[in-house]
């Protein structure tokens, strides 16, 4: 009995070991995993950064004038300015945008994959294995054409990457102070400002019910009314921001725990664009 | 020794529990929901109810046992009831329609929230605390009390419901126009009128007892107590939730209970992966502790 007792202590001391060396194998996985995200994600912003200088630096860009003179000879000319993550467009064809929150930590690139969704869901940049994944644009979204409402994802980290901060919005006051959002895209910075917080959820596909995640592009006036109506319903507070039909708007979504399949939405309705971007050929 | 066996048996179970994968969804299974059917017995001239089909060569249950029978008998949640024409039915005469039957009402009370309620061919005044699917098919009347999620009144039946009703959808499958007389004594949020070419008309947040809808004269409620914009069916509350006024905003949760696939979108949660290794090291290692104690101890 004894020695049945001693075999099975041994038994489970070697799961213990099994676990506990699983455990700290993804944890030391984990963290070598987000180092090197980070790292690349750091060098990208640096190399953003250094673009942004040189733009507002005085001398003139080789770019302006012409091209934007021949894009429309309504519109005053605009000054064409590099794109600040040009080089990131060109490591990366799959990057859409780079989506950045001042005074966040939410400063990442937005991946796009229309043939797989969910490819940088738990993927980085690189393309690498990474449990934080990468921000993705839903594949209904589009830039070119750009859609009345762009939708993007994110996983919800407990370190707070990716959109781990973003249910800090529930805080008005919060919103307040961050209540703009950046979307470098290829051709411009797109800039919104925060329209509507609220907790929603996936629904099941018979549920007939306001579903912000189906909501993509407003044709008619009935279709944005529906959307705004709710999203305004919805929202936890009033952000003082209106929209109206002909607005387009960024939506981001992270998972949140207050139902089964629960969502955190923050909608945010596009406001006077910043720079326009010279094209470069990749 | 015994008690420290005992602890031992329930870290050992606990650790089982805590392992199995949804063992966080662990639950007492309920019993399947079951059809109970419920006929006037021209012979026995009384109202009978049996369980999972009607064998027209039983004589079935006194109705006491809706309500006062086994787990296998009476209304349960979730439970479907169908209240049938007579037995044997009338025949059908030249032109191929059944006589209305006179039976009388039947009153029915159920101490249970229905996962479906048919009426066919009958009169019924049935109490129940809650219904999820009301179908009053055509040349029936009800009245209903008790919040209904999803009520369908076809044809010339004729039906009141006494609570709430969340939608309510209208259908004439004989005729190209509804006429059925209905009315509500709660809240609608969702209204609708069909036929076999599709919906006619959409309604949206009537106020309570305002709902009326009459054969001949058609919706006989006054605008201002409803709209004709919204979005389709309202979500089905929550049960047994008790909704006493309309909701002009969209509903935020769904009962999670029924089955059905979700709408595909990402899935953006932190996987719990290194938690249940780290649960599961310490409590292997609890339990080879003790193991190691109880061992020791005996020798």
């Amino acid at each position: 009995m004894n020695n049945l007792k001693k075999q099975l202590s041994i038994l489970l001391a070697i799961l213990a070991v099994i676990c506990l060396a699983a455990a700290i194998s993804l944890v030391i996985y984990r963290q070598a995993a987000d180092r090197r995200t980070e790292e690349l994600l750091d060098s990208m912003r640096l190399q953003a950064e250094n673009e942004t200088e040189s733009a507002e630096a005085p001398a003139p860009s080789e770019d302006t004038g012409s091209e934007a003179e021949s894009e429309s000879s309504q519109e005053p000319p605009r000054e064409l300015v590099d794109n600040p993550y040009q080089d990131s467009y060109l490591a990366n064809e799959d990057m859409a945008a780079w989506l950045k929150i001042d005074g966040t930590v939410i400063d990442y690139p937005v991946m796009w994959t229309p043939r797989e969704e969910t490819y940088y869901l738990y993927r980085n940049f690189e393309g690498k294995d990474d449990q934080n994944g990468s921000l993705i644009l839903d594949t209904d979204s589009s830039l070119d054409p750009v859609t009345t409402n762009l939708i993007i994802h994110g996983h919800n980290m407990r370190s707070g990457a990716m959109f781990g901060s973003l249910t800090e919005y529930e805080k008005e006051s919060y919103c307040r102070e961050h209540n703009i959002i950046t979307l470098y895209t290829k051709e411009c910075e797109r800039r919104y400002e925060v329209l509507a917080v609220f907790r929603s959820q996936v629904y099941k596909k018979t549920d007939q019910v306001f579903k912000f995640y189906k909501f993509f592009q407003a044709d008619t006036q009935e279709e944005f009314d529906d959307f705004y109506q709710n999203i305004k319903a919805l929202s936890l507070y009033d952000t003082g921001v209106t929209a109206e039909f002909g607005d387009r708007f960024i939506t981001l979504s992270t998972c949140v725990y207050h139902v089964e399949h629960g969502r955190f939405v923050v909608v945010a309705k596009e406001i006077e664009p910043g720079d326009f971007y010279a094209q470069t050929n990749n | 020794m015994k008690k420290f066996r005992k602890c031992i048996s329930l870290i050992a179970a606990a650790a089982i529990l805590a392992l199995l994968p949804n063992a966080n969804a662990l639950q007492a299974s309920a019993a399947p929901a079951k059809t109970i059917y419920i006929r006037f017995d021209t012979d026995l001239h009384e109202w009978r109810m049996q369980v999972g089909s009607w064998d027209e060569g039983d004589a079935g249950l006194e109705l006491y046992y809706l309500n006062n029978g086994n787990d296998s008998q009476k209304a349960l949640d979730g439970d479907t009831l169908v209240v049938l024409p007579n037995t044997p039915e009338a025949e059908p005469d030249e032109d191929g329609k059944r006589p209305k039957q006179e039976t009388g009402n039947v009153d029915l009370k159920v101490n249970a929230r229905l996962g479906n309620l048919t009426v066919n061919r009958t009169n019924v005044v049935i109490s129940a605390n809650g219904i999820d699917e009301c179908h009053v098919q055509g040349d029936s009347s009800a009245a209903v009390s008790g919040n209904v999620t999803n009520a369908y009144v076809y044809d010339n039946a004729a039906c009141t419901f006494n609570n709430n009703v969340t939608n309510l959808r209208l259908i004439a499958t004989v005729e190209n126009t509804v006429d059925t007389n209905v009315s509500v004594g709660g809240t609608v949020a969702y209204a609708s009128t069909a036929n076999g070419g599709g919906v006619l008309k959409e309604y949206y947040n009537f106020a309570a007892g305002s709902f009326y809808f009459d054969k001949n004269s058609g919706l006989m409620t006054d605008p201002s107590q409803y709209s004709t914009t919204g979005s389709g069916p309202a979500a089905a509350p929550q049960a047994p939730a008790q909704t006493t006024a309309p909701s002009q905003t969209p509903t935020q949760t769904t009962s999670p209970s029924s089955s059905g696939e979700y709408d595909d979108v990402p899935k953006t949660g932190e996987s719990n992966l290194l938690i249940w290794l780290f649960a599961g090291m310490t409590i292997l290692s609890a339990m080879c502790a003790g193991g190691c104690l109880l061992v020791r101890k005996c020798k």
